[in-house]
């Protein structure tokens, strides 16, 4: 089975400077897989332990990943793929979506595992829109799997109800993070391939790109409000009178 | 000076040049105008009726335009009921899809009657709860319809006929507000983020029933209830990073499934509840995190256990205190 995870790189920082549409300035800032790409990407393997086959890693960025790729490959997928452009910049879930799709329409692939939402924006748009992009079937909150003959048997947690639905193999999931999700430390896996290409070699044109080909567009950013503006009620004291205090919180 | 330039004539007079075009074609040919009147909503149910953030979503909408309000539902006959509460809260229109296949929810083919009703009725926006299955719906209806969707807005405004949202991003340190370049102009709100309007009892409107009949879609084996129901006060509890050790890690999820609370480990990475809650209990998180718990819930306590990581402007409400103690006694407490 070939397998594309997919995995978005995020600053290893706290905070980190934006620019005037709400993006962050990603120059000199290390770049490490968020939470919800681990757990595609582990999703991924557990997947080739079953059938076999191979994992493609991918990323969509407009800096240099090769960083953040290396800790996929460490995690064991065999390839690792970055599309990597200046011009991806300010890319929104509609304009990265079509970048990874001109690169997917070119690759085999029988499953495309990406997380439920990313850690900074977090939206959940690029696997819903990547299925209906790529014309394929959509599995959405995944948290496990069986297998039955051919068919992949996925269970679906939305919360208020548990889903066990049947697709074929070639579909779209979104995998729900287990409440504790494993990070890998920082480090180098082996030097398995990582191949990068830009706008250019995937064909797309300058004003398909970043925000030129992007849906939405950020008019205005600001930083939150603070509600009590340095006035909270501070308590302090012994853990019970704490846990008395949240005890009233939660019970009222 | 010449009135005419770029190619487009201003006066009409322009005979020496065949090719110049008549004054206002060019703006008459600007295919992405907002000709659309109205707002489309979907109306999810939950079992129990109209899912409280649709009635929270007609609330907001209401407010926004004079225009109709339009919703689809989708189910059996034996949800004919539920078509007083649309009006009452403010629906016009009710596009009822009565198809067999869509009594039970399914994320591709109700995007596809979305967007099938979108493409008849030409709306402004369409407006979906940014419930699980509301942030399902609607990125598929986006793409079906290549237009923007602006994700799990805090606030939305019309102004001229352009919809402007507000979201919470870079892990809650900044609000962005973000327009549609095309429409309809999309965009799914956050639970609890609004208010909902008063009814206006007995208020009637249209129902139409439309035929439509999905592509073929993956099997549903089955589906069972997860749990209890959700409680009316909606309780968020974060553990920071120094706490999301084993033996912590258990006590905190005991007290979360005490008090019907979703919990969220912060480990390493950072998280977010999947819906607004009205109160979030946060144990020895950094500040980033503060913040983006912030955005996520009406009421922040935090809990600290060394007094210099308050932040008395993002909280609501601080203990200091043994974290790791405090959860403790707070699970013996309810245990009690």
């Amino acid at each position: 089975m070939d397998i594309i995870a997919l995995v978005k790189l995020v600053p290893d920082s706290d905070v980190t400077d934006f620019d005037e549409n709400g993006y962050p300035v990603l120059d000199d800032v290390k770049l490490i897989p968020d939470s919800s790409g681990v757990c595609a990407l582990e999703f991924a393997m557990r997947l080739k332990e079953v059938f076999g086959g191979n994992v493609t890693t991918l990323t969509v960025s407009s800096a240099i990943v090769d960083e953040g790729m290396r800790i996929c490959t460490g995690m064991g997928a065999d390839r690792a793929v970055a599309l990597s452009d200046p011009a991806f910049r300010n890319s929104d879930t509609f304009s990265t979506v079509e970048i990874v799709s001109r690169f997917i329409e070119g690759e085999g692939y029988d499953l495309i595992v990406c997380g439920t939402r990313s850690d900074d924006s977090g939206t959940g748009h690029v696997p819903a829109e990547l299925s209906v992009m790529l014309g394929t079937g959509f599995v959405n909150y995944v948290r496990d799997f069986t297998t039955d003959g051919d068919d992949l048997i996925f269970e679906q947690d939305y919360g208020d109800s548990v889903r066990t639905v049947r697709m074929g193999q070639k579909c779209v999931i979104a995998v729900s993070c287990p409440i504790d999700p494993t990070i890998p430390s920082i480090g180098h896996g082996p030097d398995s391939e990582i191949v990068s290409k830009d706008r250019i070699s995937l064909n797309i044109g300058a004003f398909s790109a970043g925000a030129n080909g992007s849906m939405i567009k950020v008019t205005t950013t600001s930083i939150p409000l603070s509600t009590k503006n340095g006035e909270s009620d501070t308590v302090e004291g012994d853990p019970d009178a704490g846990a008395d205090e949240i005890f009233k919180e939660v019970s009222s | 000076m010449s009135e005419c330039s770029s190619g487009s004539c201003s006066s009409g007079n322009c005979s020496g040049d065949a090719d110049k075009l008549p004054p206002g074609i060019l703006s008459v040919y600007d295919l992405n105008q907002q000709t659309g009147l109205g707002t489309l909503v979907w109306a999810e149910t939950d079992g129990m009726g109209i899912h409280p953030a649709v009635i929270e979503i007609l609330g907001k909408t209401k407010g926004l335009s004079e225009d109709r309000i339009f919703a689809m539902i989708t189910g059996s006959r034996e949800i004919k009921g539920l078509y007083g509460t649309l009006f009452e809260y403010g629906v016009d229109t009710i596009y009822h899809i009565r198809n067999e296949e869509m009594v039970t929810y399914r994320p591709e083919a109700y995007a596809e009657a979305l967007a099938d009703i979108s493409e008849r009725i030409n709306p402004m926006c369409i407006l979906i709860a940014g419930t699980p299955r509301g942030r399902e719906v609607a990125p598929l209806t986006s793409a079906m319809l290549k237009t923007g969707l602006i994700a799990d807005c805090i606030d939305i405004s019309m102004d001229g006929g352009t919809l402007s949202g507000t979201r919470s991003v870079q892990n809650g340190n900044l609000n962005a507000v973000v327009t549609c370049k095309r429409m309809p102009q999309m965009a799914t709100l956050r639970p609890g983020a609004f208010n909902p309007g008063e009814p206006e009892h007995g208020r009637k409107g249209t129902v139409i029933s439309r035929p439509f009949r999905p592509k073929s879609v993956g099997e549903i084996i089955s589906e069972r209830p997860n749990g209890t129901p959700s409680p009316k006060k909606r309780i968020s509890i974060a553990i920071g990073k120094d706490l999301c050790e084993d033996e912590t890690v258990k006590i905190a999820e005991r007290i979360a499934s005490n008090v019907n609370a979703e919990l969220i480990c912060l480990n390493g990475s950072h998280g977010s509840p999947s819906a607004a809650t009205d109160v979030c209990i946060a144990f020895d998180v950094s500040k980033g995190d503060k913040r983006i718990l912030k955005a996520h819930t009406k009421r922040l306590v935090t809990v600290d256990s060394d007094r210099g990581t308050v932040v008395r402007t993002i909280s609501d409400r601080s203990i200091v205190g043994n974290a790791t103690e405090i959860l403790r006694r707070l699970d013996v407490l309810l245990r009690q």
